[in-house]
């Protein structure tokens, strides 16, 4: 079975129970609350099935054919390694999802003004980027953020946890 | 750059960044009120555009009359149906007089109700005055009447438009029984565009919208065979109800009442229709957080009577949003709110109590209390 | 032929007022504004618009509205922009364009689908112009023939065109719309004033938002994956050729019918109140797909891809502001905005409005079209710098992509929730993107599922399920939508026959850049 497929079964077992789960949650409220989520919960299920009848057609078709099916259903695009490519790279990917979730944390800590800056910053330079571009993209994401979006247009950027925790 | 340098910048800017928090949120303290150089935040829990240029507007007169005429900014904190944004002002905001907010009708409705969600006490905050506005049932050409006194001649089952059950369903439906003309409510719809829509296709006899709403396009919902067959109107502390001076044709809910039911007037029905006058009374209600300093709440509540006072501002207001700024200051915002607490809290109005029933949503089968 | 004589009398009168010297500057200045929030994902749409609506009520009314719509006209036209040069759409509005967008830019040809995205806008425009013009007479019949029953079928399908023009399976398409309407019922306005699926969770009280979830859905896989492999978003040299200035503009031409039908789409979704821009974009996206010699090439590149739903998202701004104006019923969201800015200016909607006023009416229409002449001259000068992102190294682009984004994303309630929802679906984006799990559908699930549950609700509330035999439009729309999904099925059996591909996945058909 190819890491495609191994994929495929999850994300439709998944989509499987998230529908029965929805209509467990919504049983108890009244008819018109639950109609539709009774009706989008069945569609998923519905070509759920569809997909799993499909899987298992497609898996038996490449067990009896005795041709060599591509290892791997590619992607589209000119990456186009689809599941197999990222499963090579899973160290890299799971680095930089470790670098955005970072951003995130500290967004919430230091709030977006301080937080984003300072990932350009620290990103870039991690990056072998010369000191004065990210220099400048950081303070010009800054400048941009500050003047436009919290000066001119009044964004209310929310409380970061930090400044509620030092009670400031 | 290595992992402890890294670490280093980060805290290095963390430590930074709460000085220059720190430095920039100096309140103004209470013994000299004075808001010179300061900027003052006016939350806003809705995304409605109209509410913030009515806020914006507002705000500019309401600095002319604070001391030292600060910096005034209107800030967005939508969610949880205004929830989140009283709920912020009660939890988060710092009581130091440079910020102020408002709670909505279903926040306030969702307080008195116990509902989920709610983490505000109005109690404990100063209030600082009430804005309340008409409403109006409108009537299309599927409904087959002539005027607001034909409803009882009307044939067949009336149906009424509406976003979700509350006070005006309410108060339409106890109308219409006292019509003895079938009704039902159609719940679901979006905002009264959407209805007026509906009505013109035909799909439903009538619906509502607020009283800004149609006076600024009443022409426009003539021309669409649109008209108004009642308003709530006005009532003052003895409980008389008037017509509302920019629609002295249209009949008060009261009125119609009583003119199809005589019979009916002094029942629980007949006084129900004056409560949702009162409920409806409350439309936003203004507050600063709690323990905010009296003398900043009483500069606070001054400023803002003066503002809603002045006859420049609401010729300004009823330029723009076509109809009369009806404000009470904090003594009336006050009285009304502990009339309409009061009146919900009666066995009509109560779980198991008709006026419940046909005002608010029923519980789900199983659901948590509120 | 004395009505179209006056028609065609304020329309030039209307065009005449577009260049007076108080109304140009402003709409020149509206046209700046929203270059730049459509350019920037998150401040497009509606809340750039609503923040910006201030300044508008210090000018004369009719130089406010210009100010205004100017600003809205052009948004969609500059949310191209990311849609095509990242893979990002600025606004769901340009959700089709990314399909076959991206995939040009990443051939070198990022000049050539936008230049082609500019003037398919503006044909587009004059396309709705020219509808408006013509109908005039039967407006408000075509209006009021539609019910909430026939509203909820045009949403059903727009969203099963999506489901099943967006991927290369169409089951998986299905599953993905449904998961998006699923999503779009998380909401406290239950009628028991419980929320649904929210539990106590204040920030999903009034449902999962649109912003942070496209942006995370979309932009967190492509940033991911430059970063993983080191390069620039195009995959070729650098080409003295990337302003695709003529280039743009031949396409056009060759598919001068296409730009008509997709723009006649576009109006007729503009002018049915509620529908919204997305569903103009995906009927002219299905339509071209369904006229095209080879439906194989969308989703791979195929030009027809970017100019159809472009012109069909133009021509639904005039269509929209048809029954604003004269029936004070909203044609989509902003225009709803725009309303309530046009009360507390003075105008007052009605029929005197393509009666007596038609020529304040052609103005804004005018006001339209021009605003996007305007916005397309504009990106055009500025083409070669735009198109020069699509060079530069992962390493600069990626991390002020995501920042950018973060803010974006944190645009839809102010909230933290917003930022952690980003991050949820970016790395759920990532999965569908790389496991062939289409993207767009789930998005167009979110965005349609409320306006469809209003609507089928209020179609059993108030016909029963009569609604289903009674009433000729629905069937119509039924057969259409019956039409989308079985033929595409019926043409994957023919070929499966003939032992082509397995069964029920597309035959290399529309595969979408999305993987």
């Amino acid at each position: 079975m190819t890491s495609s497929r191994l994929v495929d079964i999850v994300l439709t077992i998944s989509f499987c129970i998230l529908s029965i789960l929805a209509v467990i949650m919504v049983n108890e409220f009244p008819f018109r609350d639950k109609l539709f989520p009774y009706v989008a919960s069945a569609m998923i299920f519905l070509f759920a099935i569809v997909s799993c009848a499909s899987i298992y057609a497609d898996l038996r078709s490449s067990k009896n054919a005795a041709q060599n099916q591509p290892e791997n259903r590619p992607s589209e695009g000119r990456l186009g390694d689809g599941i197999a490519g990222v499963h090579q790279d899973i160290r890299i990917v799971l680095r930089l999802f470790g670098f955005i979730l970072l951003l995130v944390l500290l967004v919430l800590l230091i709030g977006h003004l301080i937080a984003i800056p300072l990932f350009i910053f620290v990103y870039m330079k991690m990056q072998n980027e010369p000191l004065w571009i990210a220099v400048i993209s950081a303070g010009g994401f800054f400048v941009f953020t500050w003047t436009i979006l919290v000066e001119t247009m009044n964004v209310a950027f929310p409380i970061p946890y930090l400044v509620d925790w030092l009670g400031l | 750059m290595t992992i402890s340098k890294i670490c280093k910048s980060l805290a290095i800017t963390a430590f930074a960044t709460t000085c220059v928090m720190g430095w920039s949120a100096t309140s103004v303290k209470a013994a000299d009120v004075n808001f010179k150089g300061k900027t003052v935040t006016i939350w806003m829990p809705s995304k409605s555009v109209s509410i913030r240029l009515f806020l914006e507007m507002w705000a500019e007169e309401i600095s002319k009359n604070l001391p030292g005429n600060p910096k005034m900014i209107v800030k967005g904190k939508p969610g949880g149906g205004g929830l989140v944004g009283i709920n912020f002002l009660y939890n988060a905001v710092k009581p130091d007089g440079l910020a102020m907010g408002y709670a909505a009708t279903p926040a306030m409705i969702a307080y008195a109700t116990k509902a989920r969600g709610v983490k505000f006490d109005p109690k404990k905050m100063p209030v600082l005055g009430i804005m309340t506005q008409n409403w109006v049932g409108l009537y299309g050409k599927a409904a087959g009447i002539k005027g607001p006194f034909d409803i009882p001649n009307a044939s067949g089952e009336m149906t009424f438009a509406a976003r979700t059950k509350n006070h005006l369903t309410m108060t339409a439906t106890l109308v219409m029984a006292a019509a003895g003309v079938k009704f039902k409510v159609v719940e679901g719809f979006g905002a009264p565009p959407t209805m007026f829509q509906a009505m013109s296709s035909g799909e439903v006899k009538m619906a509502y919208t607020s009283f800004p709403g149609y006076s600024r396009v009443v022409d426009n919902l003539n021309n669409m065979k649109i008209f108004p067959w009642f308003q709530y109107g006005n009532i003052d502390d003895q409980g008389n109800v008037t017509r509302d001076s920019l629609a002295k044709d249209v009949p008060t809910a009261v009125e119609l009442f009583e003119k199809f039911n005589p019979a009916g007037i002094g029942s629980d029905d007949h006084k129900a229709v004056k409560t949702a006058i009162r409920i409806v009374a409350v439309n936003r209600t203004f507050w600063l957080p709690p323990k905010t300093d009296q003398k900043m709440v009483d500069a606070w509540r001054n400023a803002v009577k003066i503002a809603s006072a002045s006859k420049e501002f609401r010729a300004k207001y009823r330029k723009k949003f076509g109809a009369p700024f009806k404000f009470g200051n904090w003594q009336q915002a006050e009285k009304t709110i502990k009339a309409s607490v009061a009146a919900l809290d009666t066995p009509y109005f109560l779980p198991g109590g008709k006026g419940h029933k046909l005002m608010f949503r029923t519980k789900k089968k199983g659901g948590k209390k509120k | 032929m004395g009505e179209f004589a006056f028609i065609l009398t304020a329309a030039g009168a209307g065009l005449a007022q577009v260049f007076t010297g108080d109304i140009f500057p402003m709409m020149l200045v509206g046209i700046f504004v929203g270059m730049f929030l459509g350019l920037v994902p998150g401040l497009g749409g509606l809340i750039g618009f609503a923040l910006l609506i201030p300044f508008s009520l210090s000018m004369e009314p009719l130089v406010g509205i210009a100010f205004l719509l100017a600003m809205s006209a052009v948004t969609t036209q500059t949310d191209t922009i990311p849609a095509v040069i990242l893979g990002v759409p600025g606004t769901a509005a340009a959700m089709a364009t990314s399909l076959d967008g991206y995939p040009l830019a990443k051939k070198g040809q990022a000049g050539r689908a936008l230049c082609a995205s500019y003037y398919a806008s503006i044909f587009g425009t004059l396309v709705a112009t020219a509808l408006f013009l013509l109908f005039l007479p039967i407006l408000r019949a075509v209006i009021f023939a539609f019910g909430q029953p026939e509203f909820f079928m045009l949403v059903m399908l727009g969203l099963i065109l999506a489901g099943s023009l967006a991927g290369n399976s169409l089951a998986r398409g299905l599953i993905m719309a449904g998961f998006g309407l699923l999503l779009s019922t998380v909401t406290l306005e239950t009628s028991t004033g419980e929320p649904r699926f929210a539990g106590d969770i204040l920030y999903l009280w009034e449902g999962v938002p649109l912003l942070p979830v496209i942006l995370g859905i979309f932009a967190i896989p492509e940033v991911v994956d430059l970063a993983r492999r080191k390069v620039s978003i195009s995959a070729t040299a650098y080409d003295t050729r990337v302003s695709g200035l003529w280039w743009g503009l031949k396409d056009c031409i060759r598919n001068w019918w296409l730009i008509i039908k997709a723009g006649t789409l576009g109006t007729v979704a503009g002018f049915i109140p509620g529908l919204g821009g997305q569903v103009a974009e995906w009927l002219a996206y299905g339509s071209a797909v369904a006229s095209d010699k080879d439906p194989s090439s969308f989703g791979k590149g195929n030009i027809r891809g970017v100019i159809a739903p472009e012109a069909g998202t133009a021509a639904q701004k005039p269509g929209a502001l048809i029954p604003t104006i004269t029936f004070g019923i909203p044609g989509n969201g902003g225009m709803a905005i725009v309303l309530g800015v046009f009360l507390i200016l003075g105008l007052r909607p009605g029929p005197e409005m393509v009666t007596t006023k038609l020529d304040s009416t052609m103005m804004m229409v005018w006001v339209i079209v021009v605003a996007n002449v305007v916005a397309a001259i504009l990106a055009l000068l500025l083409q070669k710098w735009l198109v020069l992102l699509c060079y530069l190294r992962s390493s600069v682009i990626v991390p002020l992509v995501v920042g950018t984004m973060m803010v974006g994303a944190t645009m839809a309630n102010q909230s933290f929730g917003d930022v952690i929802l980003f991050f949820i679906f970016g790395v759920l984006g990532y999965v569908f993107k790389h496991a062939d799990w289409p993207r767009v559908p789930l998005i167009m699930g979110l965005i349609m599922g409320k306006l469809a549950e209003q609507y089928l609700f209020l179609s059993t509330n108030l016909h029963g399920f009569k609604w289903l035999t009674d009433r000729p439009i629905v069937w119509v729309i039924a057969v259409v939508i019956v039409a989308v999904v079985v033929v595409p099925a019926i043409k994957r059996a023919w070929y499966s026959s003939k032992g082509q591909q397995g069964f029920l996945t597309q035959e290399s058909t529309l595969s979408e850049d999305d993987k």
